[in-house]
């Protein structure tokens, strides 16, 4: 009889709240990730996650994100509003103080705990995106910067290195894909399966005399970025390139 | 040589691609013309989606007889 009732439940969407922590199961929860900036741009996504995060909410689904600006508090506030229980943030600790990358202050989200029952408190983004993933099947991912760009590769790796049932990744995840900002990441995933590469470009230097302009995001994170062409490379080629790696850690 | 495709007689699976295997609901929109109808019609589409993929899941994993009864 208990187990008709548990498969009702799934069914109505209630799934198996955790007694202890208060959790839902993973089938009934699901993260949402993206932007923490509030501005016109992503003033729609704002909206469309806040409508997404009530109507589960409604349904008994948990919402988990970083606990941020943005998304995050848009997402979290829509299900605290339907009920405090279905609201969830993990927290990176250096940012827990930081009001541009935190909205813990406002209480509107239920902390995830350990087994002593202190809030879970992650070194770094990554880290973080795993603990939402250990909790969530699912996911909502908006467009935002490079804690977005980061929460989807993570998410994107979970999944596609996934060899057996015990391995967690978010098994469904849904891209907003807002006036196709995903498309280039999307296309890189066939480059990476059709294994062609296709840069031609020499690497940008500067010269002594010449002004350093601003460094453009690609240059803050990719120091040296090695542009090849596999298919006609030659023994020499590949002797020259491997020997410019060594000068790397002569420089100071 | 291609790896045979493992699927019903007469049904062949397509290999799923890496973006198909990752991304199994990417939602278009333009968040510049947006109305409030269309946010009402996207969430719907979105929620509907999780729930369907919840219950599927679900259910895959309750098992529907007990063998040792």
């Amino acid at each position: 009889m208990m187990h008709n009732f548990s498969i009702m439940n799934h069914f109505l969407g209630f799934g198996k709240r955790d007694s202890v922590t208060g959790r839902q199961d993973r089938e009934h929860s699901v993260a949402v990730l993206g932007t923490t900036r509030e501005n016109s741009h992503t003033k729609a996504e704002i909206e469309l996650v806040a409508a997404v995060a009530g109507k589960l909410a409604q349904k008994d689904f948990d919402i988990w994100t970083g606990g941020c600006p943005g998304i995050a508090k848009s997402a979290n506030l829509a299900a605290h509003n339907v009920n405090p229980k279905n609201s969830w943030a993990v927290h990176v600790k250096r940012f827990l103080n930081n009001r541009t990358l935190s909205v813990r202050n406002l209480g509107i989200y239920n902390e995830k705990k350990d087994k002593t029952g202190s809030p879970v408190l992650t070194e770094s983004g990554p880290e973080r995106t795993m603990a939402i993933v250990e909790e969530c099947n699912h996911a909502v991912i908006a467009t935002g910067g490079l804690g977005s760009a980061q929460e989807f590769s993570v998410c994107a790796e979970a999944k596609a290195f996934k060899s057996s049932k015990n391995d967690l990744c978010i098994d469904d995840l849904t891209l907003l894909n807002n006036n196709g900002f995903y498309d280039n990441l999307i296309k890189t995933f066939d480059t990476i399966e059709n294994d062609k590469y296709k840069l031609t470009e020499p690497p940008y230097k500067g010269l002594p005399g010449f002004p350093i302009k601003p460094k453009t995001l690609k240059e803050k994170i990719i120091n040296n970025e090695v542009k090849i062409n596999g298919n006609i490379m030659t023994k020499a080629d590949i002797e020259k390139t491997s020997t410019g790696f060594a000068g790397i850690s002569h420089k100071t | 040589m291609k790896k045979l495709q493992q699927g019903l007689p007469g049904f062949p699976i397509k290999p799923k691609t890496l973006k198909e295997k990752i991304i199994n609901n990417e939602v278009k929109i333009n968040g510049n013309i947006m109305t409030k109808a269309d946010i009402e019609k996207t969430s719907t589409d979105i929620v509907n989606h999780i729930i369907e993929e919840s219950n599927k899941n679900s259910v895959e994993k309750i098992p529907l007889f007990n063998s040792s009864h």
